[in-house]
């Protein structure tokens, strides 16, 4: 007998992904902060400033790769699930954006500085509000 | 039998689609294009221009609606293809977003307006479709 007999609340993908994002967020966190203070501090020229504001990106990709596994690992529904809320929260996000850059180009709402930074964000937050609804079709 | 024969109802589901596509895609732009001459010529208030601005965006939902009817429509394999691409486009599509801004906040990269969010992502949707649909012939 072993503890797989056990039924379990959170299925394998699931415990990989609660384990694994966390820590690329955590790294993401640290290297920002780092390419913040190195760049802020010592000034460095273009072709040093490039990389060093790029490598945020790579740890992005890690959380990028937790959640691509999450999904490859779940079952078919949930996989359902997750790729038509991420659909539905990416064409909002899309929309959404088109529209606020059609808003700022005539001057109705203030021009955002860094404004594809918060593309990220605003993503997940579209899909944390969409994920719920989709679940509840499917129920 | 070879499974390579087109099927009639997935040839169906994909008339409907750019059928219905087409459709909501020209009543956006119609609506966009008269957002912007409404808001160019009669010079409304900021919060007029901004409900004017925002009148488009619940009819290019339509756009959205007919693609999810079209992925509902598809069998297995099919629908997985269709999932993977929307997946590898929103993945490019975000780190692309973070690496830009990243560039654009500590190596002083040129502003680009949020406006073009959407075409980069019709951009990378069409090239996904086409990486996923070389990988799985």
């Amino acid at each position: 007998m072993t503890v797989d007999s056990q039924p379990s609340k959170w299925p394998p993908a699931a415990k990989r992904y609660m384990r694994e994002f966390p820590l690329a967020s955590a790294l993401y966190v640290g290297v920002l902060m780092g390419s913040v203070v190195i760049l802020r501090r010592f000034d460095p020229p273009l072709y040093a400033a490039i990389p060093l504001a790029l490598a945020p990106v790579a740890p992005a990709l890690l959380m990028l790769r937790a959640y691509l596994r999450f999904v490859a690992g779940v079952d078919e529904m949930q996989r359902r699930i997750q790729h038509e809320s991420m659909l539905i929260a990416a064409a909002i996000v899309a929309f959404g954006t088109f529209s606020y850059g059609f808003l700022e180009g005539v001057g109705a709402v203030p021009s955002i500085p860094m404004a594809f930074i918060w593309v990220l964000p605003a993503m997940i937050a579209v899909w944390g509000v969409t994920l719920p609804f989709v679940v509840r079709r499917y129920k | 039998m070879s499974d390579t024969s087109a099927d009639p109802r997935e040839l169906r589901a994909s008339l409907r689609l750019m059928r219905e596509t087409l459709i909501a895609g020209l009543i956006y732009a119609a609506s966009y294009i008269a957002a912007v001459w409404a808001i160019k010529t009669l010079d409304p208030p900021q919060w007029q221009a901004a409900l004017i601005a925002l009148a488009p965006v619940p009819l290019a939902l339509l756009m959205l609606r007919a693609e999810l009817r079209y992925i509902v429509g598809l069998d297995e394999m099919k629908r997985r293809m269709r999932s993977e691409s929307v997946v590898m486009a929103t993945g490019a599509l975000l780190v692309g977003a973070l690496a830009y801004g990243s560039l654009e906040d500590m190596a002083g990269f040129p502003h680009l307006s949020l406006w073009w969010v959407f075409p980069i992502f019709c951009v990378l949707q069409c090239a996904s479709n086409m990486i996923v649909y070389l990988r799985y012939r």
